[in-house]
């Protein structure tokens, strides 16, 4: 039965992390999409210099997302480490991240009524270096420069 | 070179799904790759296990004995009990024509009831299984199963196994990034060891029972000792995939079936 043990708390933490991780991404997406239709007005392009005229300023605007894998897509990474091959569990994690960046510029764009956003640039770091070879959290930077008329 | 004029745009083009992203069954990859990883793994060590094993047996003798030397086994004041247990193991190794083979007994005063062969051809009993076997062939019986032991080289074997399968393991697992593999590959490793130790167990007990079949007339006592483990409840304890030994009613069977056949 001990031996059982290790084993029975590895499953719990597998359909945990199964079940909320799901659930959390289904809800994310859902959102993304809605907030995505709501700022399609607020264009983002990755175009250095406008040439648009009547600017009355411009202004950094930032978006900044830190996200971390549940246990069970971490246990799949792990495991595809053995023989390679496309990490699909990290795939939506990181398009979730980057979405959410870029939203997130979006709506301060949008405070402050810009509605392009030029530059439009990404950083992308872990912030759980020093702990081995781990994925665990990686923040996403998305930074462009607002055009205020 | 000029980027394209894009200060017309007016809206964000909508981003298209299933590209960066696609639908797959993260079940599906979840079974393919554990399978893959794991019938992967199994077949690697059973190969390192058998070949190592396999080494192991050309190790001489004496070499074995200088690994274990730095253990410093007491064998300068041996009691009266020691020495008639020595002297009992050396009139079996005359019978079993291995008279040079240098086999140590050693007493350990407790009440568990156990013995086994170690690496240096040590072999430790009890007092506790002292005490519980009444027969001569009783004792004849777990005596010479350890005597098989050593000279099958299962201490040596299953030392030169269990040290590629670890290595194997700590090879896989170093790269690795969650405790969860690490334990499984530990559990099957062990289950494999455990397995083997099972047909080992099986091979020394027909080893002991030929030779005992050559020093007695009746050898129907040769199952005291399972006996007595049986009635203690052991073989309720663990299943037996998750024991070093078989259980011992399976045991009692083994040699039962064995006086029957010779009989």
């Amino acid at each position: 039965m001990e031996a059982l043990l290790p084993l029975l708390s590895f499953l719990v933490l597998m359909l945990l992390g199964y079940l909320f991780g799901t659930v959390a991404e289904k809800r994310h997406y859902r959102s993304i999409k809605e907030r995505e239709e709501q700022y399609r007005h607020i264009v983002i392009l990755s175009q250095r210099f406008p040439r648009e005229k009547g600017i009355r300023d411009t202004r950094l605007v930032t978006g900044s997302v830190v996200v971390s894998v549940d246990y069970f897509k971490r246990f799949l990474a792990t495991l595809r480490m053995f023989v390679g091959g496309s990490l699909h569990s990290y795939e939506s994690l990181l398009d979730r991240a980057r979405r959410e960046a870029i939203l997130r510029l979006q709506a301060q764009a949008d405070e402050l009524h810009s509605q392009k956003v030029y530059n439009l640039r990404f950083e992308t770091s872990s912030i759980s270096k020093g702990q081995g070879d781990r994925i665990g959290s990686i923040e996403v930077l998305a930074y462009g420069t607002a055009l205020i008329r | 070179m000029t980027e394209p004029d894009r200060d017309e745009l007016t809206e964000n083009p909508r981003i298209p799904e299933g590209i960066n992203v696609r639908p797959h069954s993260v079940f599906r990859e979840l079974v393919l790759l554990t399978s893959a990883i794991v019938v992967g793994f199994v077949l690697v060590a059973i190969l390192l296990w058998h070949s190592l094993g396999f080494l192991a047996r050309f190790i001489p003798v004496q070499w074995e004995a200088r690994l274990t030397e730095s253990v410093g086994v007491n064998t300068l004041s041996r009691t009266d009990d020691e020495r008639e247990l020595q002297s009992r193991v050396d009139g079996l190794l005359m019978l079993l024509e291995e008279s040079d083979w240098p086999v140590t007994v050693h007493l350990l005063e407790t009440s568990e009831v156990n013995a086994f062969a170690t690496l240096g051809s040590h072999i430790i009993v009890t007092r506790g299984l002292l005490d519980a076997l009444n027969t001569e062939a009783g004792l004849d019986f777990v005596l010479l199963h350890e005597l098989a032991h050593l000279l099958n080289r299962d201490p040596i074997r299953a030392a030169a196994g269990q040290l590629g399968v670890r290595l194997l393991t700590a090879l896989l697992t170093g790269q690795g990034d969650l405790p969860a593999p690490t334990l499984w590959l530990q559990s099957s490793e062990r289950l494999l060891a455990l397995h083997y130790s099972r047909a080992q167990e099986r091979e020394a007990d027909q080893l002991a029972l030929n030779t005992l079949w050559q020093l007695y007339d009746d050898i129907s006592s040769a199952d005291e000792l399972f006996v007595f483990l049986d009635e203690q409840g052991d073989s309720l304890r663990v299943p037996q995939i998750f024991s070093t030994h078989p259980h011992s009613q399976s045991r009692i069977e083994f040699i039962r079936s064995f006086i029957e056949e010779k009989s």
